[in-house]
């Protein structure tokens, strides 16, 4: 799916779902006990980690100095 | 933001209640949660100091969760049409009962055919007034919650044509929910995400959860 197939899908409204009174009338009898799902740490965040998503080191960037830096370098 | 009527059930009085849910949240509603529910995260641990219960093991294990932080985080074009995050809740006596943080990109199925798309749920939480606390005899308000949310998140996996495929990683004291209640497969800890279980939906899970009958 493309970025705009998807704008178009998006948001969509879901409205209800065509079995839902049903479903409402079976979803009180289950027992929630605690549904919590993700991970958000408990102390600081590392630096990257803002969303609670996993954090990815990142590959290390290989240092390439211009061709007036390696001159100066050399000097 | 469009919303429909549902019910939850008041346990305490033992009637079903009337609720609304909501498909399209903004940020601020996120704020605006977090506001009604912060204090009551900080009831539930002054109730488990007074227990004695020091040890965080018998602690609720989002007790420390901050969704205005989660919503600080968010960049408001991800919940724009191009982003890839949508918001739902579920609202009953004016305040936020449940919410669910859901991403429609970038992740993939594990269950059956691997590698197709599917919604993955970033967070999903009950208010703290409806936890059940078991260590300190806590019972939570409303029922109904968790698994209209879940209803939710395959009815939006269905519509962006991904057929009910949902997956989350959840906290070790929700798995039983996920496992037993929705019938999510269980593919055990995931090294990659803080060892936290992975569990997922498929197709025919969600058109069996979807078809659940009282």
């Amino acid at each position: 799916m493309n970025q705009t197939d998807w704008s178009r899908v998006k948001n969509l409204p879901l409205g209800p779902s065509a079995n839902h009174d049903a479903f409402a009338l079976w979803a009180v009898t289950v027992p929630d006990e605690f549904v919590a799902a993700g991970w958000q740490p408990a102390n600081s965040p590392r630096v990257s980690d803002t969303s609670g998503s996993p954090v990815v080191a990142s590959p290390p960037v290989p240092v390439t100095n211009s061709p007036d830096e390696d001159a100066l370098t050399a000097r | 933001m469009s919303s429909w009527a549902t019910i939850l059930k008041d346990r305490s009085a033992g009637v079903n209640v009337r609720a609304v849910q909501h498909d399209r949240l903004t940020l601020s509603s996120l704020f605006d949660a977090e506001s009604q529910w912060c204090s009551h995260r900080v009831d539930v641990l002054r109730e488990l100091a007074a227990a004695g219960r020091h040890d965080a093991a018998d602690w609720p294990q989002s007790v420390h969760w901050n969704w205005a932080r989660k919503a600080a985080a968010c960049p408001p074009e991800r919940v724009e049409d191009f982003g890839d995050v949508r918001l739902f809740g579920i609202e009953a006596n004016g305040s936020w009962q449940a919410l669910l943080f859901a991403i429609g990109f970038g992740h993939v199925t594990r269950l059956g055919v691997t590698g197709r798309p599917l919604v993955y749920i970033d967070f999903i939480e009950i208010a703290p007034w409806n936890w059940d606390v078991t260590s300190i005899n806590r019972a939570g308000r409303f029922r109904g919650l968790g698994t209209q949310l879940l209803e939710m998140a395959v009815q939006w996996s269905t519509v962006v044509g991904y057929g009910g495929r949902v997956g989350l990683h959840s906290l070790p004291q929700a798995e039983r929910f996920y496992s037993r209640r929705c019938r999510m497969r269980n593919f055990g800890p995931d090294a990659d995400y803080y060892g936290l279980c992975y569990l997922e939906l498929s197709e025919t899970g969600a058109t069996g959860l979807l078809g659940q009958e009282p």
